[in-house]
């Protein structure tokens, strides 16, 4: 039996919806896309266009569960978690401010959680790897900080690199990508080597709520630990994780959480980072992370970066900034319901990055950078980070 | 809910699931951009909507083709009015479809699920859409295709409405999807004039009277200068901050002198007819200052949902049912302490008629505010059309509300027609009173 504790606690917002369905496609004089009209869900898009799919659709779901016209089905939670939750229905919703849909499905899926019902078995398993190895991919926790060897970096100091699971295990070369630029910035580096943990972010948004709260205060602690003022990070899941999802749960942290994209774009200000070279591709754009852009409004300063490398032109995509379309992989949750759908969506995106033009694509965001590549091999995929220290030269 | 949702993409697939629900009896109720006031009727009982096929047309979406010489363009009927106004607006043309929420409202929506056809971006100087829809494709009941307009020769292209017989354009022109399914709209092109100028003016609250003597000065000018003309005023809790009322126009034209001189029209009518209070050529700034702002953009982020009856009045009639709808509003609500409110009344030109609208908005979680508001718009609207008022926009409350007052003689045409195109009734059957005894 649901009991819907939280749901009942967004039960406001669940009936602010005023069914304008800008939140299945809308038009923006700020987008100048082919079609006027613009796609606003990628799930409405991709799934055969069926109002459940779109958060018009599955706030109704969400008032018939708060009424008891609706059960929780395995079929309903499927569609509940069938989203990545990229938030563009928030930005464009006519009820905005009132109405932040992805924060009901949050609600939902820890309801469905505390009764038992979910999460679906994929995102159980990676819940489960997060549990007993504290990463998403089940990797040894001894092999968490291999990225780190040879660096020689301390565990305490004032400003702290949170490297996340992607950095750590399949993409080390944006953990050293990172390490590199800000030391050559003249900055000091800490890590919390084999304390890191995951940082929930699948589990804040699955509705496993207590295993993110267990990751989230390890992580809070350690850093506490490590004497840390300023925690900089280069993925956009756990820079959401830390800035959004730990400050609602804790609130003061007692350090700062900046996005290395921020960190860096203020380094090349003050002339501490310095570009010797460029990258192979001379046109690029620029992915916006939904978890970076629309969670946390972190827009500028990567285009800022982007436009300082020397002879490389920033293409802006059709739908970027606030309206940039989701690469389909946020949180794992699609890619764990539907990879073929998170492929699809991705592949939607890369097709809308070679509209510009570009040779190459740059992303600040880890997964990301992996659903994209998954999904096209035509066009390079950089992380930020990867690009930066590419363009400075640096030996990685 | 529906049992059955069908997404069909072309005409003909249209027609072979009308035959099939024929063949088997089972209703179809056409959707667009499913934004209906009121919602729709699926079924008369929760047991027997399993048995009712949803027919989306939103995939249908194509625009087929524009004809600049003979001023037309014709759309599949999914295809959003945003859509269609902003690919002609790159082109410099212009048509009529509907104000808002126009990014989600399809065409075919508005031409059947609004008597007219809606009002388009130019309302009030051009009233209805009616009479710019040439012609349509329909798929009727039995599954037989049909083009009205000038295609009824079957040699001729889509060109005009009125030929050859009875306007059967407009049977599919607010029939809310009784007679068949709209396909294909043919729409009437225009220039678009690209120049616009607006103007608000400021009366005293008490001068109700003298603001709206402007607004029908305004409205009688023969050459309807007013792309848009409404007067904007108290809601039952404004009222008792005694909000002033707010005139506001819109022009469009083709040069920077044409606006000019038609602003001067307006400037001169008001001039002459009952002087303002204050004039600021920022409408939003003048709304700003008394607290008011369109109900569209402001009272959706505070309070969610809304009840919005919106009579369409003879002109003569306006003041009178504006006045006896804010005293009833005023005396059901008093003691409801903002739970139900409202951000102001509206009177629009739309053509040589009044649009009116009082919204209501509620919270949706206060299920007695609900039904209060539920309740105050029944008895708004029951009010309108006891003053002579109609209504526009249908959908299932309000179109049976209005047909529960056709004359018996009407209604029996009403149900004969229907019966002799849909003899199993499977065309959106539950509306209209068309399906009671």
């Amino acid at each position: 039996m649901v009991n819907n504790e939280r749901l009942n606690e967004f039960r406001e917002m669940a009936y602010a919806c005023t069914r304008c369905g800008y939140c299945r496609e809308k038009y923006s004089d700020d987008v100048p896309t082919k079609t006027p009209a613009f796609g606003v869900c990628p799930i409405w898009e991709h799934n055969g266009g069926f109002e459940h799919h779109c958060s018009r659709g599955k706030l109704q779901i969400a008032q018939g569960i708060l009424e008891g016209r609706l059960q929780y089905s395995e079929e309903l939670i499927d569609v509940l978690y069938t989203d990545p939750d990229c938030r563009l229905c928030s930005w464009v919703c006519n009820a905005e401010p009132v109405l932040d849909p992805p924060k009901i499905w949050q609600a939902m899926r820890q309801d469905i959680v505390s009764a038992g019902l979910g999460p679906p078995k994929k995102l159980k398993e990676i819940d489960s790897r997060v549990k007993e190895r504290h990463n998403v991919f089940g990797g040894k926790p001894e092999l968490r900080d291999r990225w780190a060897e040879g660096l020689n970096l301390p565990t305490e100091g004032v400003v702290l690199y949170f490297a996340g699971c992607y950095a750590s295990y399949t993409q080390p070369e944006i953990a050293r990508s990172t390490v590199a630029i800000l030391r050559e910035a003249g900055i000091e580096i800490a890590y919390l080597a084999g304390e890191e943990w995951c940082c929930g972010v699948v589990q804040f948004h699955d509705g496993s709520i207590s295993l993110a709260e267990d990751v989230a205060r390890h992580n809070i602690e350690m850093i506490r630990a490590s004497g840390a003022k300023t925690v900089v990070t280069a993925c956009a899941e756990c820079y959401k994780s830390f800035k959004v999802d730990y400050a609602e749960i804790w609130g003061e942290t007692g350090f700062e959480v900046v996005h290395v994209s921020e960190m860096m774009s203020g380094l090349i200000s003050e002339g501490k980072i310095v570009f010797k070279s460029s990258l192979p591709e001379s046109r690029v754009t620029f992915h916006d992370p939904c978890r970076l852009g629309r969670y946390c409004g972190v827009y500028d300063p990567p285009r800022n970066i982007i436009e300082s490398i020397p002879g490389i032109e920033l293409k802006e995509m059709l739908r970027h900034r606030e309206y940039a379309w989701c690469c389909g992989g946020g949180a794992d949750l699609v890619p764990s319901m539907n990879s073929e759908l998170a492929t699809e969506i991705a592949a939607g995106r890369m097709a809308e990055a070679k509209e510009t033009g570009a040779e190459a694509i740059i992303t600040s965001c880890p997964r990301c950078a992996n659903t994209l590549r998954d999904a096209e091999e035509g066009i390079k995929v950089y992380d930020l980070s990867v690009a930066v220290a590419q363009a400075m030269g640096l030996n990685v | 809910m529906p049992g059955i949702i069908v997404k069909p993409v072309t005409t003909d697939e249209v027609s072979q699931i009308v035959k099939l629900a024929n063949r088997e009896k089972i209703p179809i109720v056409p959707r667009g951009g499913g934004t209906t006031y009121g919602g729709t009727a699926y079924s008369r009982s929760p047991e027997e909507s399993s048995l009712t096929i949803c027919m989306d047309l939103t995939r249908m979406r194509k625009m087929l083709n524009i004809n600049e010489v003979n001023r037309t363009v014709t759309v599949e009927a999914g295809i959003t009015c945003t859509e269609l106004e902003t690919r002609l607006r790159r082109r410099g043309l212009y048509v009529h479809t509907v104000y808002g929420p126009a990014d989600s409202v399809t065409v075919g929506g508005v031409i059947s699920g609004v008597c007219g056809g809606g009002g388009g971006q130019m309302f009030s100087s051009a009233g209805n859409n009616g009479p710019y829809f040439i012609g349509v494709k329909a798929v009727l009941p039995n599954g037989d295709v049909i083009e009205t307009g000038t295609r009824t020769n079957a040699q001729a292209s889509m060109f005009g409405r009125v030929c050859h017989g009875p306007d059967m354009t407009g049977l599919f022109i607010g029939h809310m999807g009784i007679f068949g399914v709209t396909t294909e709209v043919t729409l009437q092109l225009f220039d678009w004039p690209s120049y616009e100028g607006v103007g608000g003016v400021a009366y005293d609250y008490e001068n109700l009277d003298d603001a709206h003597k402007a607004f029908t000065a305004l409205a009688a000018h023969p050459a309807r200068p007013f792309s848009l003309l409404g007067l904007i005023g108290p809601g039952p809790e404004s009222i008792m901050r005694r909000i002033d009322w707010t005139l506001f126009y819109k022009v469009h034209g083709f040069s920077q002198e044409e606006v000019d001189q038609k602003s001067k029209i307006a400037s001169e009518i008001i001039a002459h007819t009952a002087q303002p209070k204050e004039w600021d050529s920022d409408f939003v700034r003048i709304l700003q200052k008394r607290s008011l702002l369109h109900p569209h953009d402001v009272s959706p982020r505070k309070m969610g949902m809304w009840s919005y009856p919106e009579p369409c009045c003879p002109r003569d009639g306006t003041l009178g049912i504006v006045k006896a709808t804010l005293e009833l509003m005023n005396g059901e609500l008093e003691s409801w302490g903002g739970r139900i409110k409202s951000a102001g009344s509206a009177v629009w030109m739309h053509g040589d008629q009044d649009y009116v609208s009082f919204p209501l908005h509620h919270k949706e979680s206060d299920p007695e505010a609900r039904e209060k508001a539920l309740d105050v718009w029944k008895k708004i609207i029951d009010l309108a059309l006891e003053q002579g008022a109609n209504f526009l926009v249908m959908d299932k409350h309000i179109g049976d509300m209005c047909a529960a007052r056709f004359p018996p003689e009407y209604h029996d045409f009403l149900r004969t027609i229907k019966k002799s195109l849909d003899p199993n009734n499977i065309m959106n059957p539950y509306v209209l009173l068309l399906s009671e005894d």
